[in-house]
């Protein structure tokens, strides 16, 4: 009995992904053209820094900037003592006898705005100082005038109505707890100005 | 030129660049004579010290449904605008606690807020890679909502922080994912310049805060995830006009010192530190000294100066709020420990325009302002 003869050819190979052509990396190129740019425009730009080094003040000179600006300005959340000076008796006890309208005196009684600021005109003050007890117009509206009874009050607004009452520091406007337009604080007994 | 030689140029520019960063990081070394705590110190200045009810927190505001993200004052008249997660930009009355505006976002995923210098328009962005202005007078639409006035659009990543210029009613500068810096025309909604991006030095990975100098409002610094921050110079905006390297981490917060010759910086490496603007000086790093329990630092998420600059707050991931003495560089109180804190991260936080009150924003969906509880004695 014969047998047939049976060929057997390989099967072709499954078809397979082909790794790209050879083509020229143009893309890599220009990335690579352009990193290099990058590159050597931070080279400049270091070098122009190290330049500018060459005569620059140490560390210390801009500590000592620091050290003097912030205590130069007055900061209404930092806890202070300060001492009321002798020369602010005297000024206020001129303040209380004479009526001055000089708007250019500030009140040094140990507030912290030491901006000058002009006298109070509320029409119901026959004295025209400002400051009693310190009250200084700069820093509370308080109007001088304890019988004012005006449910608006006839004193001028202060625009920096929000710092603290130098005296007591209650920080009458975020500390009253009944805030209305008019508010009686309580640790100052002083009218706030508020809006 | 073949490529082989422009990867033998790009190999000997990458060394030299490393090389000069070297020179000068010794440099400046030579230069670190002192810092702020230690000339402070050697000229006897000691620590401020807190009472325990010397800040006290003084109002919450409730109404967000979400983690507050962001929050604003407005120059004047103590409100403040927030957003959070919940979709959602509240304007309160800071003084009232009460709620005077409620704007609901059409992207819910808003990342910044801001209060136009009038405190008549909002400003927000986030997700939607879209900056958002509402105008506060405007008439509610049939849904009770304010509508937009106009879209700043032309970032191509999230917005992750904004800021009105604050003298120019009209000008905003927002700081994106796409690792630029844009000013913009608020009224035409154009952009005006483009600080970083592909060619020009900017930053290398997204920008997460920038802050404008409120006594050159020309000059502005941004913080970013490439642990630098840089100053920009709007009229110039071809290139940084510098980089400030120092952290290790990314820079989530920048915000300028109010003399507006330096500015501090709060990362991810758990530090806040302090430059100068003009010198490039690093001159002082606000570090907290770690238990050897803790095995995760704390990132710094926000931060703002006090008027004075005296006091630092910072806002860190763990619910802290550390006030740093600046000028000694010492913790003098943590607000997160005190009654009444927030009960979860501090996303953000902002000083009032006069300086006399703090507000910090949560993930516990609150705002709390603090201002100071305590006495001042005339002696």
């Amino acid at each position: 009995m014969e047998t047939a003869a049976v060929v057997v050819t390989d099967a072709p190979p499954p078809p397979a992904p082909r790794s790209p052509p050879g083509y020229p990396d143009l893309c890599g190129r220009h990335r690579l053209q352009v990193e290099v740019q990058i590159l050597n425009r931070e080279i400049g730009f270091l070098e122009e820094e190290l330049q500018s080094l060459e005569g620059l003040q140490s560390v210390s000179g801009c500590c000592k900037e620091v050290n003097e600006y912030v205590g130069s300005q007055p900061d209404p959340l930092i806890p202070l003592t300060k001492k009321r000076r002798k020369s602010c008796c005297i000024w206020r006890w001129l303040w209380a006898k004479l009526c001055f309208n000089i708007s250019w005196i500030c009140c040094c009684c140990g507030c912290p705005c030491r901006q000058r600021r002009p006298i109070c005109t509320c029409k119901h003050l026959k004295n025209c100082c400002c400051c009693r007890r310190c009250r200084c117009h700069c820093c509370r509206c308080g109007c001088p005038n304890r019988n004012c009874s005006k449910a608006t009050c006839c004193r001028p607004r202060c625009r920096l109505r929000n710092l603290s009452c130098p005296e007591c520091s209650c920080g009458c406007v975020w500390s009253c707890s009944k805030f209305t337009e008019i508010c009686l604080c309580p640790k100052c007994s002083s009218t706030c100005c508020m809006s | 030129m073949s490529v082989a030689e422009l990867k033998e140029r790009h190999i000997a520019a990458t060394a030299n660049v490393n090389a000069l960063r070297e020179r000068l990081k010794q440099r400046r070394q030579e230069l670190l004579d002192t810092d702020v705590a230690g000339y402070a110190k050697s000229h006897g200045k000691t620590a401020i010290g807190f009472g325990s009810t010397d800040l006290v927190c003084c109002r919450t505001l409730q109404g967000h449904t979400g983690k507050v993200y962001s929050l604003d004052w407005t120059p004047e008249r103590n409100r403040i605008v927030s957003a959070s997660q919940d979709g959602r930009l509240i304007v309160w009355n800071a003084l009232t606690s009460q709620k005077t505006h409620a704007i609901k976002l059409h992207c819910a995923w808003v990342m910044t807020c801001a209060f136009a210098p009038n405190g008549q328009s909002v400003a927000c962005g986030g997700l939607d890679s879209a900056c958002s202005i509402f105008n506060l007078n405007s008439q509610v639409d049939r849904d009770g909502n304010i509508p937009i006035s106009r879209v700043l659009t032309g970032h191509k990543g999230y917005v992750s922080s904004c800021q009105f210029v604050p003298d120019q009613e009209t000008r905003l500068i927002t700081g994106s994912g796409d690792q630029t810096c844009v000013l913009w025309d608020v009224t035409t909604g154009q952009r005006i310049s483009v600080f970083g991006g592909e060619f020009p030095s900017g930053h290398t990975a997204d920008v997460f805060s920038v802050s404008i100098n409120s006594s050159n409002s020309n000059m502005f610094v941004s913080g970013s995830c490439d642990a630098t921050a840089r100053l920009w110079d709007t009229r110039i905006a071809s290139r940084a006009v510098r980089t400030y390297h120092g952290h290790e981490g990314d820079v989530n917060a920048v915000k300028f010192f109010p003399d507006g010759q330096r500015f501090g910086t709060g990362s991810d490496d758990g530090t806040c530190r302090l430059f100068d603007m003009r010198t490039g000086h690093q001159l002082q790093i606000y570090s907290q000294q770690l238990d050897n329990n803790d095995n995760e630092v704390p990132t710094v998420t926000s931060i703002a100066f006090s008027i004075s600059g005296r006091l630092l707050f910072a806002g860190y991931s763990n619910g802290n709020c550390y006030v740093w003495d600046t000028l000694v560089a010492e913790v003098v109180l943590n607000l997160g420990a005190l009654q009444n804190s927030h009960e979860g991260r501090i996303s953000c936080l902002g000083l009032s325009a006069d300086g006399s009150a703090l507000c910090t924003g949560s993930w516990d969906k609150n705002l709390k302002i603090w201002a100071f509880g305590g006495h001042r004695r005339v002696i």
